[in-house]
């Protein structure tokens, strides 16, 4: 097999959500571009954002939907939950009433996604310890009785950006080797690289569960 | 364009017409969603094999379709029975399908041509399958302005729920391969759009979810329906934007800006380095054009431009081609590009060189097929100290005698160098040059010294 920039393995979907101006769309930017935008402006709708990212020696192609944390878009975004592996629910260490929303956040992720979902709390510019007004050991409580993972992170430092996107790869690309993700589940978020033109999703799917099982 | 998904109540299908084709009775559906409506032709055959696919795969009942007649179905009468049977049961099929809408059905109807969601399947599907061998090969994709306004539709308005496929539709593919493209062309048309009464000039484009990287080209678009350039200040190195009847540069430049009568500093076009204008209407080179300062090459062949202006604040501008304008004069030159290096105005209706003369960094000038009578409005381009390429045929001048060794005379002792009409001197013409310049200095009474500085 050849090693260049278009192998990959896997594809990976993932949203991020969240009230609106936590953050979403310059973590999404720092991730794939390394960059902080410090002026960005309102997502209307969703956003597209892609990266190569590798996890145990395997590439693997990152989908990530950035979703407007606006309320009138609701409708709009809660089309892009159900074909999420991967889930950030992102809130704003500065503002309270952006963590105060994560239950309705993590309400419609649990209804609109898969079981198999994994789903990362991101408390975002934590660069801004100074205006805190969320503690790290009270968010923290609250993903270990939800069952997430989390970190805070800063979209404008670059800290533990990389991280999450990380992990949340991690962990699905578990889920796929413990067989409790089936990828050929139609909403399950994960597909195989398309490997040659003309060949539909099925029959790619079937043979790369062959190889799988031979080695 | 066509949304079905948000117009389900307003669709209208009837067949209205027959029409015989190399002996064969084609039936004209014409579908109508909201305002848009498009005809697609079947001849029965075609009828009856959707018909059977949709029985053994969606529970269609078998016996609405018309019967087959094999003996006297060329009767205007039996034609027009069978016309308005099928046109009955495309009416009952759709009211049956149309929450599920098979892909069968999609194809046979034409909704994957002119309807947002099912072009966008397609599109996806494609981009997912062959997405990865056009980066690998041309990295470049041809869209048609429908296809970006499906996509900018589709990402504004809430997703549909068809069932026609295990999958919901998914844009990652479209974007992903969008993102990653070196060049992405956009044709357009201000025709109806094959068989319906869409007009592609009239959708909107919308570039901002795309991340153009390198080149963006334009053909036959309309300007004014750029509502946003999305990243494309930024990014863009070549820009090109031809057979569009674009009247001046700000129209491209500032296509997505309401009023354009002020440069401002996010208008900028930062990295562009290459300009083709060609082919359109500009009737000069507009101030718009120092929006673009890192320009390289700039291409304004075939447009109705008569003057050279000022493009003084493009210092890095060395590639000015004008061909086939409207340019009679062109005085002190260098005071408007003076660090040209390659200069083409072939084609237009200049009479003198002397506007050149102080070109100094010019290596190319292609003054081909303009109106150059006289071989003395020729003499400063000798003094050019880098010019090496000049093209001059198709003037009067070019014809009259010993234009040749007349011209490589005005280079003194570079005239060896010269391509002179894409040729060099060859020997002959050589030696005749230095017989002339010797006869010359003799007439002048100068001494041999002086004329061997190239000064006269
Ligand atoms: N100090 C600091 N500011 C940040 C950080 N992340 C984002 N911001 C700022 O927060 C504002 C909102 O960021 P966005 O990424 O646009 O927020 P969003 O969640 O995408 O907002 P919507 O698109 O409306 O849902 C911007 O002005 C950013 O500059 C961070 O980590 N630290
Ligand atoms: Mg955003």
């Amino acid at each position: 097999m050849s090693t260049g920039p278009y192998n990959y393995s896997y594809i990976f979907k993932y949203i991020i959500i969240g009230d609106m101006g936590v953050g979403k769309s310059c973590l999404l930017h720092q991730f794939t571009e390394k960059k902080f935008m410090a002026d960005c402006p309102h997502t209307i709708g969703v956003e597209f954002g892609t990266r190569i990212i590798e996890v145990s020696g395997q590439k693997i192609k990152l989908q990530i939907w950035d979703t407007a944390g606006q309320e009138r878009f609701r409708a709009v975004t809660r089309s892009y939950y159900r074909g999420a592996a991967g889930a950030l629910m992102v809130y704003d260490i500065t503002r309270r009433s952006t963590y105060n929303h994560l239950s309705s956040w993590l309400t419609d992720t649990r209804n609109l996604t898969n079981p198999s979902t994994v789903i990362f709390l991101i408390g975002n510019k934590c660069d801004l310890e100074g205006q805190r007004d969320v503690t790290y050991e009270e968010a923290s409580k609250f993903a270990e009785e939800n069952g997430l993972l989390f970190v805070e992170a800063s979209a404008k430092t670059g800290d533990n950006v990389e991280e999450a996107f990380l992990e949340t790869a991690k962990k699905i690309y578990q889920s796929i080797q413990d067989g409790r993700l089936d990828l050929n589940a139609a909403e399950s978020g994960v597909q195989h690289k398309p490997s040659q033109p003309g060949r539909n999703n099925l029959s790619n799917d079937q043979q790369a569960n062959k190889d799988n099982c031979a080695c | 364009m066509a949304c079905l998904w948000s117009n389900s109540n307003e669709v209208l299908i009837q067949i209205p017409l027959t029409e015989e084709i190399d002996n064969v009775t084609f039936y004209q559906i014409s579908v109508k969603v909201g305002e848009i409506k498009w005809n697609v032709k079947h001849r029965y055959s075609e009828f009856y094999n959707l018909h059977n696919q949709l029985i053994t795969d969606h529970g269609v009942s078998k016996d609405i379709l018309p019967s087959k007649k094999v003996i006297g179905n060329k009767s205007e009468p039996f034609i027009e029975n069978r016309r308005k049977a099928l046109e009955k049961y495309v009416q009952k099929i759709f009211i049956f399908l149309r929450q599920t809408m098979p892909k069968i059905f999609v194809d046979f109807l034409d909704f994957h041509l002119y309807d947002i969601y099912f072009l966008l399947q397609d599109l996806s599907l494609l981009c997912f399958t062959k997405g990865d061998l056009i980066l690998s090969s041309s990295r470049v994709y041809s869209f048609k302005p429908i296809e970006l306004y499906a996509i900018n539709e589709f990402l504004k308005s809430p997703a549909p729920n068809f069932t026609n496929s295990s999958k919901q539709l998914d844009l990652g593919p479209i974007l992903d391969l969008c993102s990653q493209l070196d060049a992405f062309i956009i044709h357009g048309c201000y025709n109806d759009y094959l068989k319906s009464n869409i007009i592609l000039n009239k959708l909107p484009i919308d570039l901002s979810p795309f991340k153009i990287q390198k080149g963006l080209y334009l053909s036959n678009v309309s300007l004014d329906m750029v509502t946003s350039l999305g990243n494309a200040r930024e990014t863009v190195t070549t820009l090109e934007v031809v057979f569009s009847n674009v009247k001046r540069i700000s129209d491209i430049l500032q296509c997505d800006i309401l009023h354009k009568n002020t440069l401002e500093e996010s208008q900028k076009w930062k990295v562009l380095e290459t300009l083709d204008l060609s082919n359109n209407n500009l009737m000069d080179i507009d101030e718009s054009i120092n929006l673009a300062k890192n320009l390289k090459h700039l291409i304004l062949d075939n447009n109705y431009i008569s003057t050279v202006s000022d493009l003084t604040q493009l210092p890095n501008l060395e590639n000015l081609s004008i061909e086939n304008n409207l340019i009679t004069v062109c005085n002190d030159l260098h005071r408007k590009i003076g660090n040209i290096k390659t200069l083409n105005l072939s084609l237009n209706n200049i009479v003198t060189g002397k506007g050149f003369y102080k070109l100094y960094s010019l290596e190319t000038l292609n003054l081909s097929s303009n109106k150059i009578t006289n071989i003395e409005e020729l003499e400063c381009l000798g003094r050019l100290p880098c010019l090496e390429y000049l093209v001059l045929n198709g003037n009067n001048v070019s014809s009259s005698i010993d234009y040749r060794v007349k011209v490589l005379e005005f280079f003194g002792e570079r005239a060896a160098d010269i391509y002179l009409d894409n040729e060099k001197p060859s020997e002959a013409e050589l030696d005749k040059v230095s017989i002339l310049s010797a006869l010359r200095i003799v007439k002048e009474g100068k001494t041999p010294d002086l004329s061997m500085n190239g000064s006269s």
